[in-house]
């Protein structure tokens, strides 16, 4: 590994090619660098905070790509800086994603074998470019701020306040007002219909959401054919709260299959929901043969 | 002084052109109701606000590269900003629902190639899957989060790509400038490839791709091959991103290779070599994926699944040539306004005759362009060969799936020729001088809200209430909620229900991975059956049985409303394209007589049964059950087509009279 200008003979072979762009990218392309940033990512990569997103997005999406060319000698020298982001950028992703293919088919995906591929691939990629020329800090012009560069920081920072404005004020348009009920607990695991094995009683266990936006009262109204009533329950529900119950009541002794229909009233009308609709066998006695 | 206030006017119209755009967007959030015009008005001054300055400072000569990447820069994030705002908090898109889930569940079970409940091809192309799932374990940030920053960051590195390219092969910064700006606006690029979709991410693979062999062949001795090196790593990427895109590459380098060959006297040093080399490569490579894919059933698969479009559209196309066929009707309950519908006919002609000066341009250039600029050039001939198409039903969707990717050629022609045209405007004197930047700001604008109108209707582009056949209008909080009850089975088993309803709850209800949503694949079950009116006969319970089917779902507003999209399953159903009036109100609560229903959850809009064949006993399948229901809907059928007769009859008798 040493430090050189860029030799006369490289630039001469491409006459064609317009001068070459060298700055903070090819400085930065020196191997050891490039292990210590693959190292970097690998142990934030695996540690649990939010926060570490903050360095691992950039580094994920300019890394590989930039230690893939630095294998290659940087061969983007002939296009601007912005070009030359733009393609570490576009090749990390492919290197990414060509990564994760690989160890995702052998080992499966997870955090681990994510890591560790991203960082081989990068390191393999570093120890490829070790004899590579690598320009010093005296050859390469240093970073500095155009009036565009001005421009676009500043349009980063209307993009980052768009984003953050939109997520807190825009409304939600998806929100729209609704009441549900629906069976919960074993009457919904164990299916239908629900079998009665010994005595005439039947219990339903039901759930009812509150999703309008305002406090309301429900009441749970179930209703047996050719049964006798059964209780009802009532509710008072907070916005977005719900509420579970069993809901009781004796089933006809001579029919095999009952229906039992469960409807639900709001502020004393109807809320606008369908009622549910339950079978009840009955095994308990001889009803059903 | 001239030369600081066109800059100032780019980012003062950017920052007004953002604030329009969010108004636009706030407005049609809070509306509770479809149509309005303010909203369209706003959305669009928003962004010819800002990208009328934007191409005239990139058309001037004087602007510095660092400027012009920073206005494309700007332009790229602007043209994300509509589709940021349409849903920035969760996928409510079909392909964006299936993708984001086939991440989630990639990172749950570290399984690659799960078959996706929605998609049935979308396993085969895992290569954004694996780049979202790899980034998310890397940053700790969920799957839309990270969705969302990429399809931003490839926007704006696709744009840079273009910029590079056609530098390269024309060596002009301000026709660089102008085709970067004009991919911002692409057919496609401000909706269709801005989704969290495996195209959105190729596409950007492509552009490179062809970067990457335009610097081969410009490039000599290591260095051109160590650039078709990673011409070649994108290529792969592309090839396990996505289908089609892997396929215009092969196009696009087919064309590369030709031109180079063609002209390989202009042009010394091997310059054809790059893009032979890679046609090979990519050809060898998309062989050897379909084949790790599963050989002839993979090919059959991807046959079958992208075949249709040209092939019906072609039929179609000659069908009504021979006035034997079926024409299409634009814009249909699009809820477009009409000015909207004008420039989307009138953009494409712009775009040509823009590209046709643009070419005679090239032809007269002092220093001739590349012959990459001539194959792309060719490739952009594609867009205008495949415009045909869309006046069919279903060539239109093979039209606006290729767009896309042909206009990489026409931004390259069309941007020489609008560069030519604000020269004029701005060399010329008298009225034309003070007229040019108007007409430019209208070229401007034709073409992005044209580009825009011809593939996304007002439902997908603003959010807004519940649309009945609108895919991404369905997802409603009682919809979430319906899908969250459904997941506490957490049951693999399958959902019959309109496309709508179903790839909600199919999706993200169960634990299913493939055809989940019985609308996405039903084989032999008629599902419209079950919701129309018609018998439901004992074959269609024994399928219900038989295909692992333990939940049905309906919709209530079925009987009130019509899909816009012409259909409630999918396009082979029973009546598609047909529903002028909504479904009789009888037919859905028959459902509740069924004893082989259990109706287990109800809410305001949706029922959810709980199939259960085998607990009904034998008594309960026979009887028809819709017999009355099936009567009541011949009636309404026999009602209309005497209507209609007697409309027609009154037609004729008028002519006969006049």
């Amino acid at each position: 590994m040493t430090t050189t200008a860029p030799a006369p003979a490289a630039t001469a072979e491409l006459p064609a090619v317009p001068a070459e762009h060298q700055g903070l990218l090819d400085r930065w392309s020196d191997p050891t660098l490039l292990l210590v940033a693959a190292s970097a990512l690998a142990v934030l990569g695996l540690l649990p905070w939010a926060a570490k997103s903050l360095v691992t997005l950039p580094l994920a999406l300019l890394l590989p790509g930039h230690a893939l060319l630095a294998a290659l000698d940087r061969p983007d020298r002939s296009i601007g800086t912005g070009g030359r982001i733009a393609l570490r950028v576009v090749l990390s992703m492919a290197v990414v994603s060509l990564t994760v293919l690989a160890v995702g088919s052998v080992f499966g995906v997870s955090r681990a074998s994510v890591v560790a591929g991203v960082w081989l691939v990068v390191s393999i990629a570093a120890l490829a470019g070790w004899n590579r020329d690598v320009p010093s800090a005296a050859a390469t012009a240093g970073p500095h701020w155009t009036q565009s560069g001005v421009v676009l920081a500043l349009t980063a920072l209307v993009g980052v306040i768009v984003v953050v404005g939109a997520l807190v004020l825009l409304p939600d348009p998806l929100d729209s007002p609704y009441s549900r009920i629906s069976v919960t607990g074993t009457s919904k695991t164990s299916g239908s219909p629900i079998v009665v094995d010994s005595g005439t009683t039947a219990s339903v266990r039901v759930q009812v959401e509150n999703g309008t936006g305002t406090t309301r009262s429900y009441r749970v109204i179930p209703a047996i054919d050719g049964g006798a009533l059964w209780k009802a329950p009532k509710v008072r529900l907070r916005p977005g709260e719900t509420w579970s119950g069993t809901i009781k009541g004796t089933i006809p002794k001579d029919a095999c299959m009952s229906r039992l229909t469960v409807a639900l009233a709001s502020n004393g009308k109807p809320a606008g929901v369908a009622p549910l609709v339950l079978y009840i066998r009955n095994e308990a006695g001889d009803a059903c043969g | 002084m001239t030369v600081d206030r066109g800059r100032r006017s780019v980012w003062v119209g950017m920052l007004v052109g953002v604030a329009l755009v969010c108004l636009a967007y706030a407005l049609a959030g809070r509306s509770t109701s479809s149509g309005e015009q303010a909203k369209f008005v706003l959305l669009w001054l928003g962004v010819i606000v800002f990208l009328w300055p934007a191409a005239r400072r990139l058309a001037n000569p004087f602007a510095t590269e660092s400027e012009r990447l920073a206005i494309l820069v700007a332009t790229a994030l602007f043209t994300y900003l509509p589709k940021f705002l349409r849903n920035p908090r969760r996928p409510v898109f079909y392909d964006e629902i299936a993708h984001w889930i086939q991440v989630e569940r990639i990172v749950d079970t570290g399984d690659l190639y799960r078959a996706n409940p929605a998609v049935r091809v979308l396993p085969s192309y895992p290569g954004l899957h694996t780049l979202t799932a790899g980034l998310r374990e890397l940053t700790g940030l969920s799957t839309w989060q990270v969705g969302v920053i990429l399809i931003a960051v490839l926007h704006v590195v696709s744009t840079i790509g273009i910029f590079v390219l056609v530098r390269r092969l024309m060596g002009s910064p301000v026709v660089a400038g102008l085709a970067g700006l004009l991919w911002c606006v692409a057919p496609g690029a401000l909706f269709f490839n801005s989704q969290y979709a495996y195209q959105s991410l190729a596409i950007v693979g492509f552009v490179w791709v062809v970067v990457a062999v335009a610097e081969a062949q410009a490039a000599a001795g290591l260095r051109r091959w160590a650039w078709t090196g990673l011409a070649g790593v994108l290529g792969v990427a592309v090839v396990v991103t996505h289908h089609l895109t892997s396929y215009a590459m092969v196009v696009l380098l087919l064309a590369f290779s030709i031109a180079a060959l063609v002209m390989r006297r202009r042009e010394p040093g091997s310059a054809w070599l790059p893009p032979v080399v890679l046609l090979a490569v990519s050809l060898v490579v998309n062989a050897g994926w379909m084949l790790v894919r599963g050989g002839s059933k993979a090919v059959s698969s991807i046959v079958e699944y992208l075949s249709p479009y040209p092939e019906g559209g072609l039929d179609q196309l000659w069908g009504s040539i021979s006035g034997t066929g079926e024409r299409r009707t634009f814009f249909v309950r699009s809820g477009l306004p009409a000015w909207e519908q004008w420039a989307a006919f009138a953009a494409p002609l712009l775009a040509i005759g823009l590209g046709i000066i643009g070419i005679g341009l090239m032809r007269r250039m002092k220093r001739r362009p590349r012959s990459g600029a001539w194959a792309l050039a060719a490739f952009g001939g594609l867009y205008v060969l495949s415009l045909p198409l869309i006046l069919t039903p279903t060539g239109a969707q093979g039209a606006h799936r290729s767009a896309p990717f042909t206009y990489v050629g026409v931004c390259l022609v069309a941007a020489a020729g609008l560069a030519w045209v604000i020269g004029r405007s701005a060399e010329s004197r008298g009225r034309f001088r003070s007229a040019g930047p108007l007409a430019i700001a209208a070229v401007i604008g034709v073409v992005v809200i044209g580009n825009t109108a011809a593939s996304v209707n007002e439902f997908d582009r603003f959010p807004g209430p519940w649309e009945a056949g609108a895919d991404s209008r369905s997802l409603t909080p009682e919809l979430l909620d319906a899908a969250r009850w459904l997941r506490g089975y957490d049951s693999d088993d399958r959902v019959v229900a309109d496309i709508y309803t179903g790839t909600s709850l199919g999706v993200l209800g169960t634990t299913r991975d493939a055809c989940a949503v019985a609308a996405s694949c039903p084989g032999d079950l008629q599902i419209w059956r079950f919701y129309d009116g018609q018998t439901v006969r004992g074959a269609d319970l024994a399928l219900l049985r038989s295909e692992g089917y333990r939940f049905l779902a309906v919709d209530r507003r079925m009987v009130s409303a019509t899909p816009r999209s012409g259909y409630w399953f999918n396009r082979a159903e029973e009546g598609a394209f047909e529903h002028d009036e909504p479904y009789p109100k009888e037919v859905l609560a028959r459902l509740e007589s069924f004893r082989w229903l259990t109706k287990v959850y109800a809410s305001n809009h949706y029922d959810i049964y709980e199939i259960n064949v085998g607990a009904a006993s034998a008594d309960v399948l026979e009887g028809e059950p819709g017999a009355a229901t099936k009567a009541a809907v011949a009636a309404k059928r026999k009602q209309r087509a005497a209507a209609e007769a007697e409309a027609a009859a009154e037609a004729e008798g008028k002519e006969a009279s006049s």
